[in-house]
């Protein structure tokens, strides 16, 4: 019986859905407009296919593609492609502002403390007389009234974290990296990026001829102009690498060259991060462990036998 | 200060290791791939050695074997050579290399490395000392990175992945375009459960004809409409021949293509001239409405923006390419959108107030300084404020009235 109501309530709601509604025009607009004169922000032309007709059937977008890098070439090697649940969500500015609320609460110290009147130290003995002074009457000097006394209502040590739901979370970080993808500043590179230093430099630096500041400012140049013909440098808004592990090239010189981008582990990466510089160029296993850890939204409890319970994580097109 | 560590001597810490070609499978675990070594992309990789620690610099570029510890081979301008002067006091002795780095400086003697020298005091102030700057600003230099300057020295060690120099010609373009749409249907018409082998063909093969020139009226005479269909294709046979046309520029291995070789390189050299290109789309057989055909398959897309980055030095999104994408929207992606005239550009070539002698156009805003210049006022303003030693423009670091805040309560 349950089963048939269920059944019934299901497809009462298939009615309801947009694809079951009747093909309808536009209403037109009868009034003529007062003004003719065309606004910037006007649209030209009548917009086409704001409908769709029910006879055609309805294939939505499910996967897009992703293209791996050769770093620093930028040569496409391999295509991918991943779920638009993934890579494709739409954005939503609200949820990456809880997002990153949440993260900047979670990461206050919150180590600000002062001492109330029964923390200072000193004695507690009566300043002076109740009366025949001529003066006001106090108590000990530890008073909140007294210079140097204690604070009434000041801070002390607290946990300022706020909580979010995991599954908001993990949404507000594929939102952030659709946000990217979208925009085209999502680079994904193959595993094992690091930044490739002349083999003449490293050979000097072996054999020890050249000091610390100068390797330092060779690297920091050196990777300075890798990313000015890259268009990632500094005049075009810095760039974010994201690596599975620590990688001693890249992270020293980003470490001496910051101006031009950062470099992260994935430990370290939170949605700020993918939000912040022009533009995130992650290595293919990392990304697929970032998706992996943030997708506890897209399980379903319902098990339908033949049915997947979650989109795939990037399948290869091109090898 | 923050120091890099260094480069340890390669004997003692850097231990050669052999890492896989290319991509891993896409098949690989992700949690192992993560903590792997740092890989080379592109060759081998020196990986130092667990007791190093992981945070020493080491090599990651292109290292064939082992034997890369010894003196690496390369180029080397000996009027670059860096002047080293045969001193005692220099700890190492200089390498070679195509930059030039300071290595002619010398240490002074402790107090205690003199033998008893009784004329010796040590100075007790700088006076009198040479000031000769520190190495902060070295690699600023440009004659310091070789003949070149940085710029071009960064470009010879990577090498980018097509021209330096993005192509925006129109006529090039498309005709460029065109000719990787083409590659890039017949690629992934042949290429269909292909091996790794085959795909390494492919790229031999694109990479002889990188400059778009070979058999270039050939390739781009090709309709990928046949039949007048909406969506890119080619015909079976065509791919084929197409695919024959791009393997040609292959040089065969051995001896006998050794003559061959050397006439293919120089063919590498030429560039399709944008005149050329011009020539190609204003000949009548050029098919006018091929930018209307749609690219669908997922395959043919990625070979084409590959081999539109290799001819022109686009880079195009992925999320570009999503869906049914036309040709003539991927061009347009390429094109540089014609800059907007000014206002008052638009106003001076209508001559729209040329009746009106009391209305003058101006480029920007008039300021009061652009009135005074025009009443010829500028100049004797300038001189009186400079006689009493008064700023010219702002005021000099005075703030406004203190008084003011006062009245108004702030």
């Amino acid at each position: 019986m349950a089963g048939k109501g269920i059944k019934s309530l299901s497809e009462a709601l298939r009615g309801l859905s947009l694809g079951a509604q009747p093909c309808r025009t536009r209403p037109a607009r009868k009034a003529a407009m007062g003004c003719t004169r065309t606004m910037a922000t006007a649209v030209e032309g009548k917009p086409s296919n704001i409908t769709r007709s029910v006879s055609e059937v309805y294939t939505p977008l499910t996967t897009v593609p992703v293209t791996i890098h050769a770093f620093p070439t930028l040569e496409p090697r391999s295509l991918e492609a991943w779920s638009t649940k993934h890579l494709y969500l739409p954005l939503r500015r609200d949820i990456l502002h809880l997002a990153v609320v949440y993260e900047g609460d979670k990461t206050r110290q919150g180590t600000a403390s002062s001492k109330t009147r029964w923390e200072v130290s000193g004695s507690h003995r009566k300043m002076r007389p109740q009366k025949g002074m001529g003066m006001a009457r106090i108590g000990t000097r530890q008073s909140p009234l007294m210079r140097h006394g204690g604070k009434v209502f000041g801070p002390k040590p607290r946990d300022f974290s706020t909580k979010l739901n995991r599954k908001v979370y993990d949404l507000a970080w594929r939102t952030a990296l659709s946000y990217r993808y979208r925009r085209g500043e999502l680079i994904v590179t193959e595993d094992g990026l690091d930044l490739p230093l002349p083999d003449e430099f490293l050979y000097a630096a072996s054999k020890g001829v050249l000091g610390r500041e100068i390797e330092d400012g060779f690297v920091s140049r050196y990777l300075a102009e890798l990313l000015a013909g890259l268009k990632w440098g500094k005049e075009h808004g810095r760039t974010t690498f994201i690596t599975g592990d620590r990688r001693p090239n890249l992270f020293t010189g980003l470490e001496a060259g910051g101006e031009n981008g950062r470099a992260l582990e994935l430990d370290d990466v939170d949605v700020k991060d993918l939000l912040e510089t022009g533009r995130i160029v992650i290595e293919r296993s990392a990304l697929r462990e970032m998706i992996k850890m943030h997708s506890s939204d897209l399980v379903q409890r319902v098990q339908v036998p033949g049915l997947r319970t979650k989109p795939q994580l990037g399948t290869a097109i091109v090898q | 200060m923050r120091r890099l560590p260094r480069l340890p001597a390669p004997a003692a810490g850097l231990v050669p290791s052999s890492s896989s070609m290319g991509l891993t499978t896409t098949t690989t675990t992700t949690t192992t791939a993560l903590r792997a070594p740092a890989a080379s992309v592109t060759g081998t990789a020196w990986i130092p050695s667990p007791r190093l620690g992981n945070d020493r610099r080491h090599l990651s570029t292109t290292a064939p074997n082992a034997a890369r510890l010894k003196k690496p081979t390369f180029e080397f301008d000996l009027d670059l050579a860096p002047e080293h002067e045969p001193e005692t006091h220099t700890r190492r002795q200089p390498v070679a290399a195509p930059f030039r780095y300071p290595c002619g400086r010398r240490n002074a003697p402790r107090p205690d490395e003199l033998d008893n020298d009784a004329t010796y005091r040590p100075a007790e102030t700088a006076d009198g000392l040479e000031e000769v700057g520190g190495l902060a600003d070295w690699w600023d230099k440009p004659e310091h990175w070789g003949p070149k300057g940085a710029a071009e020295y960064v470009r010879s060690v990577v090498g980018w992945f097509g021209p330096v120099e993005k192509v925006t010609d129109p006529a090039l373009l498309e005709v460029l375009v065109k000719r990787a749409v083409v590659e890039a249907l017949a690629v992934a018409r042949s290429a269909k459960g292909r091996s790794l082998e085959a795909r390494a063909e492919v790229e031999q093969v694109f990479a002889h004809t990188a400059n778009g020139a070979y058999k270039l009226q050939d390739i781009v005479a090709v309709s990928i409409q046949p039949s007048g269909s909406e969506v890119a294709t080619l015909e079976k046979a065509e791919a084929a021949r197409v695919w024959d046309v791009l393997r040609g520029a292959v040089p065969p291995d051995g001896a006998a293509g050794q003559a061959k070789k050397k006439k293919k390189r120089l063919l590498q050299r030429t560039l399709v001239r944008p005149e050329h290109a011009q020539e190609l789309i204003d000949s009548p057989s050029w098919d006018k409405g091929w930018k209307k055909a749609v690219l669908r398959n997922a395959v043919a897309k990625f070979w084409a923006a590959k081999r539109i980055q290799q001819l022109t030095g686009h880079h195009i999104a992925d999320s570009k390419l999503i869906g049914d994408v036309t040709v003539g929207a991927i061009l347009k992606m390429l094109e540089e959108p014609v800059k907007p005239p000014k206002l008052a550009e638009l106003l001076q070539n209508k001559a729209a107030f040329e009746g009106l002698p009391n209305v003058r156009v101006f480029p920007r805003r008039v300021t009061p300084i652009d009135k005074d210049k025009m009443e010829g006022r500028w100049k004797i303003i300038t001189r009186e404020l400079k006689e009493r030693d008064l700023p010219i423009i702002g005021t000099g670091g005075y703030s406004g009235a203190v008084e003011k805040r006062w009245v108004e309560g702030k």
